[in-house]
């Protein structure tokens, strides 16, 4: 008997407690007023949007929402699993990369419903913003700003070495080069290798000066990997002469914070614009941002205007009029855009985008400038990601590793990329 | 004899010399995240003294709230709901079926008990995909079921172990209870299961451990932050690319390991017994 | 109770047994043998949850056969299970050899080199062990006070990033090291007097009673654990931060299997991923098993 007591008591202890303390299972408190948000970010992208998140609530007392955020390469890890799951969020930040592929298979909502309905506003927005996100005449997704890809740098550090700053629009990967060994001779600054994250969208720039596109309708849109293999000698010649970062140490994923850029061994960082704003922050001294190098005999314009962050309502919503409200709260609301302050890129509705002109903000100034001189030296963009592109894009970053880790010769690094490609994307 | 006496007490300070540098060096990494917990994150990569220089609590506070729409109280409410239920369930149902397989001498007996050593060797992720797709299909997912119910079921090594338990107790006790004119059912609960005290025990400790620290079945299950238990919360909070809040991470996770740390010093004895009778028998 | 006739009591004991044991058995009909079977059938298909499984024969397999990274996830897999099992083993047996003394400050130690156990499998741990292994991390920062300064970051190169996985395996030899020391106190204390009356000395102790008694704990742990191994997931998730980063040097069999599940939507692939690793499983338990009689020693029991 005493036995017996004894367990109880510990039966107790261990089972009952916690249950006395909490009273009703989190599973069934969820109300139907909650919505999910889901976005890929970073830390500052991350803060504002709380901010924005707190603000809406406080507006729309009704509606509770719960946020989700992982990097860009845990993000669709996780929406795949989630969409495998039928269990998306009721608002997911999307790319234009990937949409068609999702509203292929089913996966989003047409958005005209509730633009019909008054629910989101669209009248201060120009329709050329918009088309990004129309498949077949129906909308899919939003954009909050438009992207260019480009390079940010520290021109303290050319300074210090005693280097005029480039004119982007003219320079050549040559000069880049040249640039960077200097700067390394003077100062011991490191270069960082060209788009840790993503490789491809570093050689698609320069694909896309040939007048060709990584991906074509079957298989690779490029037969001649003259390009490619340039982009790669470069950062091996850089990590021959000890000026670049080694890869080991750059290819861990890291934020903002933690990265060689922000922390001052590179005097280089590859970006897309609108990640300047969390760039800057992390980096806490001036910046300036530039255009990507041209290649030599450059035929067509590498760079594009990319309509970013896109914002869409997956079919399988539980609560897709929040999720509504909050997009147009999101887009359209000047002062929860005093808080964001384009860091989602440059924003589309046209009184967003003249209150945010007249907001004396150093960054963003240089956003909206370098987004300007890129639509002046901007090509025409190329079609959605083929399906496949996700293994693609994994490959890539292998066997950009491989090359730069030497573990491969950069031929043999090229020709594989070629072929592993076609095959995966044909 | 001096000469002896000296050299054993020298032989003993060399061990105990030993012993105490290695449990220092097996520690280091927990004492590290400790006491990371309490500095600032800008002095977190940059000194390496375990004491931090300021005590911040106010790092335990920001990792408590979390993103602010779902906090740590969410999490942890989440985490023992899921243990405590799935322990319950399991150990209950593992005892009433070890006691079926060590005393009822029905027909089968040893096929079934044989099957069951064979899930015991089939790895996980066999059943993960079906599993997944079946849950899926009955709408389970986003819901503590796929997670708890299962248990139910009791857990093989579990049952393996109080069966074990059982058949070490004279079968004098069930016979005398069923002259007084008890029911297999209650010679279980009146006779039995007081006497398999430590089994029970035992297994009541390792369910929660492995359910505290389950991961894949909440990865796989659980969708939404309001479902999260502490262990997804851990990852989404320290995600590479966007985590910078140090100190308020390792706060988190110090807090995480809490409850194992206090069953451990309560339970210790149940913890070796368990741990050396299942690890010493084939 | 009244006398029942013989048939009417194993009748009885049918029921009763079958109503004992049915929570395990219809869990391991619901959670078992139909996912089993499921996971057969899907395992020869092309599945991608979305749709209804198409039949497409072995081309699963035969896919396997020219899938980069699938040898890799093989490759890395044993090396993990066979360099970290073993050494942990051995490691968990020589402390336990330090610690088979009856010093009083023993049960604290033991409770200290447990504690790694405990916590060992919690996602705390693997966010920390994360960083502590990165170029800024605290090694590196243990390291440069003995005067070895290094930038190398452990888990960004290729070469290193496994040893970080294998090290925290190692680290938690607490709970082998616990089944040791109960396995050598149960060595018969006369087996050491007969052999001290022969003159035999310490190392011959060792080989000749130590090792051979302990055997049998030995390998039930060594199969247990290599089965543990094959199937390491969670660690390996979180600190190669899902990806089996860096260079797929950490891309475990089980992390693929999931990346190929719930990433490209194989359900198809990734089933017979999971029989393969059933095979595996089945493959090395059964050469440990087959090997076990030329290296463990059982007691001889009664009635033999």
């Amino acid at each position: 008997m005493k036995g017996k007591h004894f367990l109880i008591l510990a039966l107790a202890f261990l089972m009952l407690v916690p249950g006395f303390i909490f009273a009703q299972p989190a599973a069934e408190a969820s109300k139907a007023s909650t919505m999910r948000l889901a976005w890929w970010g970073n830390p500052t992208r991350d803060e504002r949007t709380y901010k924005a998140v707190e603000m809406f609530q406080a507006a729309y007392p009704e509606i509770t929402i719960e946020t989700e955020t992982t990097g860009w390469g845990g993000y669709w890890d996780k929406m795949n699993t989630q969409a495998a799951a039928g269990s998306l969020p009721d608002l997911m930040q999307h790319d234009y990369a990937y949409m068609l592929q999702w509203v292929q298979r089913n996966q989003l909502a047409d958005l005209t419903p509730y633009v019909q309905k008054g629910i989101i506003d669209l009248s201060k927005i120009n329709e050329s913003f918009l088309s990004g996100g129309r498949v077949d005449g129906k909308l899919y997704g939003i954009s909050l700003g438009t992207n260019a890809v480009c390079l940010t740098y520290d021109p303290a550090v050319l300074a210090k070495a005693g280097i005029a700053e480039p004119d982007s629009t003219t320079w050549t990967w040559a000069d880049f080069e040249r640039i960077a060994l200097e700067i390394y001779r003077k100062t011991g600054v490191q270069t960082i290798p060209f788009f840790t994250t993503d490789p491809k969208v570093g050689f698609d720039n320069m694909i896309r000066q040939t007048g060709k596109a990584t991906y074509g309708k079957t298989g690779l849109g490029f037969t001649d990997p003259s390009v490619l293999r340039e982009f790669y000698a470069i950062q091996l010649r850089l990590l021959d002469a000890g000026a670049l970062i080694r890869p080991e140490i750059a290819f861990v994923s890291v934020s903002p914070e933690e990265g060689a850029f922000a922390k001052g061994q590179s005097w280089v960082e590859f970006i897309w614009s609108n990640q300047y704003v969390s760039t800057q922050a992390a980096a806490k001294r001036p910046l300036k941002l530039a255009l990507l190098p041209n290649i030599k005999g450059a035929t067509a314009k590498g760079t594009f205007l990319k309509p970013s962050m896109f914002f869409s309502i997956p079919a399988s919503a539980e609560n897709p009029e929040a999720a509504a409200k909050f997009l147009n709260y999101f887009l359209n609301d000047l002062s929860v855009n005093d808080f964001l302050m384009g860091e989602r890129g440059v924003p589309i509705p046209d009184d967003v985008r003249e209150h945010m002109a007249t907001k004396v903000d150093t960054i963003n100034k240089q956003i909206f400038e370098y987004i300007s001189l890129a639509s002046k030296n901007a090509g025409p963009i190329d079609a959605p990601d083929p399906a496949g592109s996700g293994e693609f894009l994994k490959m890539v970053r292998d066997v950009t590793q491989e090359i730069l880790l030497k573990r491969v010769s950069l031929d043999e690094g090229v020709s594989r990329l070629m072929t592993r490609g076609n095959q995966i994307l044909k | 004899m001096t000469n002896r006496k000296i050299k054993h007490l020298l032989g003993q300070a060399a061990f105990h010399l030993v012993v105490i540098l290695l449990a220092y060096v097996m520690l280091y990494p927990i004492l590290w995240m400790v006491s990371n917990s309490f500095k600032e994150t800008a002095d977190i990569f940059n000194t390496t003294s375990l004491i931090p220089e300021t005590f911040r609590f106010d790092n335990y506070a920001r990792g408590w709230r979390f993103n602010k729409s779902v906090t740590f109280t969410t999490f942890f409410y989440n985490s023992f709901y899921y243990t405590v239920l799935s322990t319950l369930g399991a150990v209950l149902a593992s005892s009433l079926v070890a006691y079926g397989f060590a005393r009822v001498p029905f027909r089968g007996r040893s096929f079934w008990y044989g099957c069951m050593f064979m899930t015991m060797m089939i790895p996980y992720q066999v059943v993960m995909v079906p599993q997944f797709i079946i849950f899926h299909k009955l709408g389970w997912i986003n819901s503590f079921k796929p997670l708890i119910i299962p248990q139910f079921a009791g857990l093989p090594f579990f049952i393996f172990l109080m069966v074990q338990f059982i058949r070490q107790i004279p079968y004098e006790l069930d016979d005398s209870a069923k002259i007084d004119g008890c029911n297999r059912f209650s010679v279980f609960t009146r006779i039995l299961f007081p006497l398999i005290k430590p089994a029970v025990i035992t297994s009541t400790i390792f369910s929660f451990y492995w359910r505290w620290d389950d991961f894949l079945g909440p990865l796989l299950f659980l969708n939404k932050p309001r479902l999260f238990t502490v262990s997804l919360a851990l990852r989404m909070f320290s995600d590479p690319m966007t985590s910078t809040d140090w100190s308020a991470i390792f706060a988190m996770g110090t807090l995480s390991l809490v409850p194992v740390l206090v069953i451990f010093l309560i339970f210790q004895k149940y913890i070796v017994q368990g741990l050396v009778t299942t690890g010493l028998k084939g | 109770m009244k006398q029942l006739s013989a048939r009417k009591r194993a009748w009885m004991d049918d029921f009763s047994g079958y109503a004992f044991i049915s929570p395990w058995l219809i869990g391991f009909f619901a959670f078992s043998i139909i996912p089993i079977l499921f996971s057969l059938y899907y395992s020869f298909t092309k599945y991608d949850i979305l749709g209804d499984p198409v039949f497409n024969g072995l081309e699963n397999f035969r896919t396997m056969a020219t899938d980069e990274l699938f040898w890799q996830s093989l490759k890395v897999t044993f090396f993990y299970a066979f360099v970290s099992v073993p050494l942990r083993l051995i490691f968990a047996f020589f402390v336990a050899m330090l610690f088979n003394r009856g010093t009083r400050a023993i049960r604290v130690y033991q409770a200290i080199y447990y504690v790694p156990s405990l916590v060992g499998g919690s996602i705390a741990v693997a966010v920390m062990w994360r960083r502590l292994f990165m170029a800024d991390g605290a090694l590196n920062a243990a390291l440069a006070k003995i005067g070895i300064v290094t930038d190398v970051s452990w888990i960004g190169d290729p070469n290193t990033a496994i040893w970080t996985l294998i090290i925290l395996a190692i680290w938690q030899f607490g709970s082998s090291m616990l089944i040791f020391l109960a396995g050598l106190r149960q060595i018969p204390k006369e087996l050491y007097e007969a052999a001290s009356i022969d003159g035999a000395g310490a190392l011959r102790k060792f080989s000749h009673i130590t090792v051979p008694q302990i055997t049998p704990v030995i390998f039930f742990n060594l199969v247990m654990q290599l089965i543990n191994g094959f199937t390491v997931f969670t660690q390996a998730f979180v600190v190669s931060g899902g990806s089996g980063d860096p260079l797929n040097s950490t891309l475990v069999y089980a992390l693929y299997l999931y990346q190929r599940a719930f990433k490209y939507y194989d359900m198809g692939y990734s089933s017979a991923m999971a029989w393969v690793l059933v095979l595996i499983i089945g493959l090395m338990t059964g050469i440990v098993f087959k090997t076990s009689s030329s290296w463990v020693f059982y007691e001889a029991k009664e009635g033999k």
